[in-house]
């Protein structure tokens, strides 16, 4: 990495299911100003602007980002628009870092977004074109089959999932920014909820959120000079595959593993569980977080669910994962993997309060989309690399 | 580059190369419909089976505090424009200023009349278009505007447009809600 | 401007795209087999993994999968999900299974819904056989088979399959 970058500013809105009290402007620019205010600059301060959102066709908006140019203060400036599916949050703040590590920028200001409130994701995700058959709905649909593959592959005891939601639900209770806060949570309130997509029950699934996320970047000097430390990026990393091709391991796909490899070597991490201090990582259902557990190199293959098991995982854990509650409690879907980069550079800046996990030094971010084809990550760090 | 796991043991199986076309509506002579053909873009276009997509949905848009009340001011026969920092006043109103990015909130009425600034005419109205007979895409400068909206005049013919030529709303019988509150502007006198 | 109009909060904007979608030239092959109750596959040279439905290349290589190969409608049930949820866009009844199966002869699963199935008696390795429309109702289109369904012949074992799960 030829220049150091650091997080800045962060900010977010409260997710919801319906934010009608705001325009989309509205929306994204109540995040753009809280991470401005956490820097303490302005829209002047800034010299780019990278935004991301999921397909256009959640909202109706073509060119989203033209429209909101004016509300994030892109007037006059280098605006740029990423998308990766699910996974766009992430890459998004990947491409806005690559602006600051490569010495084009000094100040980025990088947001993503998504309004569901104004359309159904579900229809969005389920447009089958001519001559063929919707077999399934929405994204549980797709996604059920493979965590059943998960489960004969693992032995996985059935209520890992439920274990797993729990413990998100219970972290979400602690943020104040969460979407669903469900004060009487409790296994069986879980374990009853209606099963929607076999073995998807409600409770182990995302809600359809409004929200924004935003985080502001600066160069190594800018950065060291910020009112609360900067985050600083110790290594970004992507890699995709197709959604099927032959000897493909939708479980645990190879593109992820890439991905995951390519980051701990940029930031020289050599045993991924021992040397990161926590994670939040894309958890649109549960019992992803088992999978991504393997995929990320944290457990042995079909091992997963293990720390769930030993409470690892948990915010009192010794590998805590997902402290905001996660992706099952706020899910702005285009914003979703910018959230999880948000909570973990929080975690090293010390700003995440209730759900702070005590000294985190090295904190992962990650996100994934598509049929879990698209990988981003980003390791950050409470010293400089 | 990635490690690929095949299934060494799948049974043989024997390639064929043509394929019937026997469907009732696509009748006609057998043809042979190999990849390579296809490839190397031989295949007619008429042997590739097309279809209607159609995606449709009726997105509900938060409009916000700005955009919230000039539509509400449509539906009591109201224009409104909002004052930008340089004085300019934008119509439709914005809540954010194009040029310094500050939040806008001194609202002005405008109009209801303005002039015609451009023009495109639409001989051939398509379904969903605002008029169902030949009309004229125009943009409109309100009285008071700085800047122009984009709505459709009903003029009847082309040669009665003209630059400068003023204009006025003629409103919806029955408000519902959105931009077509305004049915079209028509040629004032 | 003390007389402001009452605020709206929010309207409805209909958007209607209409497109003239060309399947492309490998679902076209594969399409018109199902008129003849054939399940085409495409692969780019012998003992090759087949691609079912045909993908003009092979996505791991972009090389020309050029040649069409027919697989059985039998196959083996890889994974598969219970479905609950409604959806407009769904054509089938509540409950049902959706299903990946592992056709013989494919080397690529094929996502479809599973009937004449007790719920209780789904499972990974059952084997399942394309139930097609009436002859005169076949057309190019994955409609053409209707479901899937088990028949009786015994399980595959995991590990024979686990590798498309």
């Amino acid at each position: 990495m030829a220049n150091l970058c650091g997080v800045v500013g962060i900010g977010q809105t409260k997710y919801d299911a319906k934010r009608i009290d705001v325009s989309m402007p509205g929306l994204v620019r109540e995040a753009a100003l809280r991470a401005l205010e956490d820097a303490d600059l302005t829209f002047a301060d800034i010299d780019a602007v990278v935004i991301g959102k999921a397909p256009d066709m959640f909202e109706g908006v073509m060119l989203p980002e033209n429209y909101l140019a004016d509300a994030v203060g892109a007037t006059g400036k280098p605006l740029l628009r990423v998308h990766t599916a699910g996974s766009v949050g992430g890459s998004t703040a990947n491409v806005a870092i690559s602006l600051i590590t490569s010495g084009i920028h000094d100040r980025v200001l990088t947001l993503s977004w998504e309004k569901q409130s104004e359309s159904n994701a579900m229809w969005g995700l389920t447009v089958s074109p001519p001559f063929s058959v919707a077999v399934v709905a929405g994204a549980g649909g797709f996604f059920a089959p493979l965590i059943r593959s998960y489960i004969q592959r693992s032995g996985a005891p059935e209520d890992t999932g439920i274990r797993i939601a729990l413990k998100d639900r219970l972290n979400a209770l602690k943020n104040p920014y969460a979407h669903l806060r469900i004060e009487d949570i409790d296994f069986d309130k879980i374990a009853s909820s209606p099963m929607l997509w076999d073995p998807i029950r409600y409770l182990e699934s995302c809600p359809s959120s409004d929200g924004a996320c935003a985080m502001v970047l600066a160069r190594e000097d800018l950065a060291a000079k910020a009112p609360t430390p900067a985050a600083w990026v110790h290594g970004t990393s992507m890699r995709s595959e197709p959604t099927q091709f032959p000897g493909r391991d939708s479980v645990n796909p190879v593109a992820g593993q890439l991905a995951a490899r390519d980051l701990y070597r940029q930031a020289g991490i050599e045993n991924p569980r021992q040397e990161i201090d926590c994670a939040e990582i894309y958890v649109p259902f549960s019992w992803f977080e088992a999978m991504w557990m393997e995929n990320l190199g944290f457990a042995p293959e079909n091992e997963g669910w293990k720390m769930v098991y030993e409470g690892a995982t948990a915010l009192d854990g010794d590998f805590p994962v997902n402290m905001s509650g996660g992706v099952l409690s706020s899910n702005a879907i285009g914003a979703s993997g910018m959230i999880r980069y948000a909570e973990a550079a929080m975690q090293v800046r010390s700003q995440a309060g209730e759900h702070q996990v005590e000294g985190a030094r090295k904190a992962l971010g990650h996100a994934y989309g598509g049929g879990s084809q698209y990988f981003s990550m980003c390791l950050f760090g409470k010293e400089k690399p | 580059m990635i490690a690929l796991r095949v299934r060494q043991d799948a049974p043989p199986v024997e390639p064929i190369v043509a394929v019937r076309r026997s469907a009732p509506t696509h009748g006609g002579p057998m043809r042979r419909l190999t990849m390579e053909k296809v490839m190397a873009q031989t295949l007619a276009a008429d042997e590739v089976l097309r279809g209607p997509h159609v995606l449709e949905y009726p997105y509900r848009r938060s409009l916000g505090p700005v955009l919230g009340r000039f539509f509400g001011g449509l539906q009591e026969h109201r224009l409104l424009g909002i004052r930008m920092r340089s004085g300019k006043v934008l119509v439709p109103p914005q809540e954010y200023d194009p040029q310094t990015g500050e939040a806008l909130e001194e609202f002005v009425d405008v109009g209801p009349g303005g002039e015609i600034v451009s023009w495109s005419w639409v001989s051939k109205p398509r379904p969903k278009q605002p008029l169902d007979r030949p009309f004229a895409f125009a943009l409109i400068r309100l009285d008071g505007a700085d800047t122009t909206l984009l709505h459709a005049v009903d003029a009847g013919e082309e040669s009665k447009l003209s630059v400068g030529a003023r204009v006025t709303p003629r409103w919806a019988e029955e408000p519902g809600g959105g931009i077509l509150d305004i049915a079209c502007f028509e040629l004032e006198g | 401007m003390s007389d402001l109009p009452n605020a709206l909060k929010s309207i409805v904007t209909p958007v209607r795209l209409e497109y003239d979608h060309s399947a492309g030239a490998a679902a076209t092959g594969f399409l018109r087999g199902l008129t003849q109750k054939k399940i085409l596959g495409a692969r780019t040279g012998p003992g090759e993994p087949v691609l079912v439905p045909p993908r003009g290349a092979d996505p791991r290589t972009s090389e020309l999968a050029a040649e069409l190969v027919e697989v059985s409608d039998k196959g083996t049930v890889v994974t598969y999900s219970i479905v609950r949820v409604p959806s407009d866009n769904i054509p089938f009844e509540l409950p049902y299974v959706c299903a990946t199966v592992l056709l013989d002869g494919a080397n690529l699963g094929f996502f479809h819904v599973l009937q004449n199935c007790a719920l209780d008696e789904v499972r990974i390795g059952m084997r399942v056989q394309a139930h097609w429309a009436p002859d005169d109702q076949l057309t190019e289109n994955v409609s053409s088979i209707r479901y899937f369904e088990p028949i009786d012949e015994p399980d595959v074992p995991f590990e024979q399959i686990e590798e498309y799960a």
